[in-house]
């Protein structure tokens, strides 16, 4: 089964057999839904599905009104930058409301332009730093595992959130690989290893799995870590992981001056000491901002040796 | 004058005397925060709050102090909220700008131009979907209608037929800059027109023409299941001169925000002698000389409430 064939069924029955809801956005249930994202999902007695207008602010604040007046509200859209639009509604509102008890969710379903192609709006793959401004939870899906948790257990979770999912994943076979250990608070360990400790942030699972392998290959094993709520997830296994394992490799490719995988390293210098570290993110190249494949390949022996493996 | 008439006329006066109350709080620097008085705009907040049906919702922006006042707050929970103290409306926690009161029907208030206005599409959309005949009204100015979420929310309620009535306040001011000053004028009628909502227009301050002309709207809006806009024209009163070599008169100087510093209260409250004025226009009700004659034990009453 394909990425997206999986997140639009999970969706499709969570959304059809869920409380009353709203499903919207521009062309969600016309012409592609979404590439597929939202295909077939029908309005139900509880679920309305409405094809909006090119409204990309108002619809941000829509969202939040529906929440705030007791209605679930999912707002699928095709781009991450429509984000951009609605970061007032986004980052006023939602600090408005802090403090309410809200009985509904407000779901932002995006996909992250990050194949490369689009030019300037995959230089955008950055989804941390509009979470960070709006302070809300920020979900990433690589897997079967996250698509679950993320669709089943957060989608309609009273308050706001954005769950983004991968365009460049968009077709491929989704991984189905059973975690060793699914965190709750949106931690996810892949595998189990006594070697080096491996953190994937944005959607690097994939790449990460793969190298992995390779590592197996020189009979390393790894502890894979894959922090799929960039804002929130308690690190602490991660870095009891790494003083064990005495090595750690941070993965992210996000598009960003200041990724939340930073803070793994910054915040916690104290807390690992005598580990080796290797920090594999994006720089900021000429050519982020021109349409290519640009595919964040890992160079694995060069890995292995800066890891001392 | 029928007793609801004379209810509304002791509302006016109630909100008047209580912002001038908040004045001289403001005068005594006794709060941080900023506070937006509303003088001069008792008229249409007194008229929504007669109209609401329970189930409707009201969302504000930064000046709201009249609504809040009409949907029932005191003027101790207000001074309190104000001066951030736990036993303010809403706990100290929202001062004034963003102050909303869910349990009186004040859902949201921002205090970003133009940002409740979305909101409020998505208020009245819950509404729809939970089959329920309530009317979202949800309060904004004429400097906010210049936003681009004006015309978005005009487009998603009109295009989901939603149950909700936009108020513009037109005071002709934005902070420091008159309507001709900053930009062209807006026909709000014909915009409402090419969108098919419907548009009512009020002015004068007569309460209870206002809560007539109101309710046959909110019944309209409920009838044909679409929104509309109501444009209020009204001033901000507490304006005043201040001194400047430039001006001989002195410099004039729009009420905004914060104190009105000629603006003080007397045995009837009014600030100036004209429609302009919801408290002037009370003086041509039938129960004029009464409602002189409630104002000063009513001053005296809501003193005491802060002494």
């Amino acid at each position: 089964m394909k990425y997206v064939e999986l997140i639009n069924q999970t969706l499709k029955a969570q959304l059809q057999s869920g409380p009353k809801s709203v499903l919207y956005g521009q062309n969600v249930a016309a012409g592609s839904c979404l590439g597929g994202l939202t295909r077939g999902i029908a309005a139900t007695k509880s679920l309305r599905v409405i094809n909006t207008t090119n409204t990309e602010n108002g619809l941000f604040g829509l969202g939040l009104g529906l929440m705030l007046n007791g209605v679930n509200a999912v707002f699928a859209m095709k781009q991450h930058d429509f984000m951009l639009l609605g970061i007032d509604q986004l980052t006023n509102t939602h600090y408005g409301i802090q403090n309410r008890k809200l009985t509904a969710g407000f779901t932002v379903l995006t996909v992250v332009v990050d194949s490369g192609f689009e030019g300037p709006q995959a230089a955008l793959n950055n989804l941390a730093e509009i979470a960070s401004i709006a302070r809300i939870p920020c979900l990433t899906v690589n897997s079967a595992p996250e698509v679950e948790w993320a669709i089943k257990t957060q989608l309609m979770a009273p308050g706001p959130r954005i769950i983004a999912v991968s365009q460049r994943l968009y077709h491929t076979p989704v991984l189905t690989q059973e975690c060793v250990k699914a965190v709750s608070n949106g931690l996810f360990q892949h595998d189990a290893g006594s070697d080096v400790t491996v953190v994937s942030y944005n959607f690097t699972l994939p790449q990460t799995l793969k190298l992995v392998d390779a590592l197996k290959e020189k009979g390393r094993s790894s502890d894979v870590f894959l922090v799929a709520d960039m804002m929130g997830a308690d690190l602490a296994p991660v870095l009891e992981s790494a003083r064990k394992n005495g090595r750690l490799l941070v993965i992210d490719d996000s598009k960003t001056l200041t990724p939340p995988s930073m803070a793994l390293l910054c915040d916690v210098q104290g807390a690992l000491d005598g580990v080796k570290r290797v920090y594999l993110r994006r720089v900021a190249p000429a050519d982020w901002f021109v349409p290519n494949a640009d595919e964040f390949v890992l160079d694995h022996d060069d890995i292995a040796r800066q890891l001392g493996l | 004058m029928t007793a609801n008439e004379d209810f509304l006329a002791h509302e006016v006066l109630r909100s008047r005397i209580a912002q001038l109350l908040i004045n001289e709080a403001i005068r005594e620097k006794t709060f941080r925060v900023p506070v937006h008085l509303a003088m001069g705009h008792e008229a249409i907040a007194v008229a929504v709050a007669n109209v609401r049906a329970p189930r409707d919702q009201v969302l504000l922006s930064h000046r709201n102090i009249h609504y809040q006042l009409a949907f029932g707050a005191s003027l101790k929970s207000l001074y309190d909220e104000y001066a951030l103290l736990p036993s303010g409306l809403a706990g100290g926690q929202l001062g004034s700008m963003n102050l909303s009161n869910p349990a009186a029907g004040i859902l949201y208030t921002s205090s970003v131009l133009g940002n409740n206005l979305p909101v409020a599409a998505g208020v009245a959309l819950a509404e729809q979907s939970k089959d329920s005949d309530a009317v979202t009204f949800v309060v904004t100015g004429d400097g906010a209608m210049e936003e681009g979420s004006f015309y978005e929310t005009l487009l998603m309620l009109r295009s989901q037929n939603s149950r909700c009535i936009i108020l513009v306040e037109n005071n002709e001011w934005s902070l420091a800059t008159q309507i001709s000053e900053r930009r062209c004028p807006i026909d709000v009628a014909s915009i409402t027109k090419g969108f098919d909502i419907a548009y009512l227009r009020l002015r004068g301050n007569d309460v209870p023409r206002y809560v007539d002309a109101l309710q046959a709207l909110r019944q309209e809006v409920l009838d044909r299941r679409y929104p509309a806009v109501v444009e209020v024209d009204l001033k901000s009163l507490g304006d005043w001169r201040m001194p400047n070599p430039d001006f001989p008169d002195g410099k004039y100087i729009n009420y905004h925000a914060g104190l009105a510093p000629e603006a003080s209260l007397s045995d009837w409250p009014t600030l100036r002698d004209d429609e302009w004025d919801p408290v002037h226009v009370l003086l041509e009700s039938k129960n004029a000389a009464a409602l002189r004659a409630w104002a000063p034990s009513a001053i005296a009453k809501m003193r005491s409430e802060l002494a």
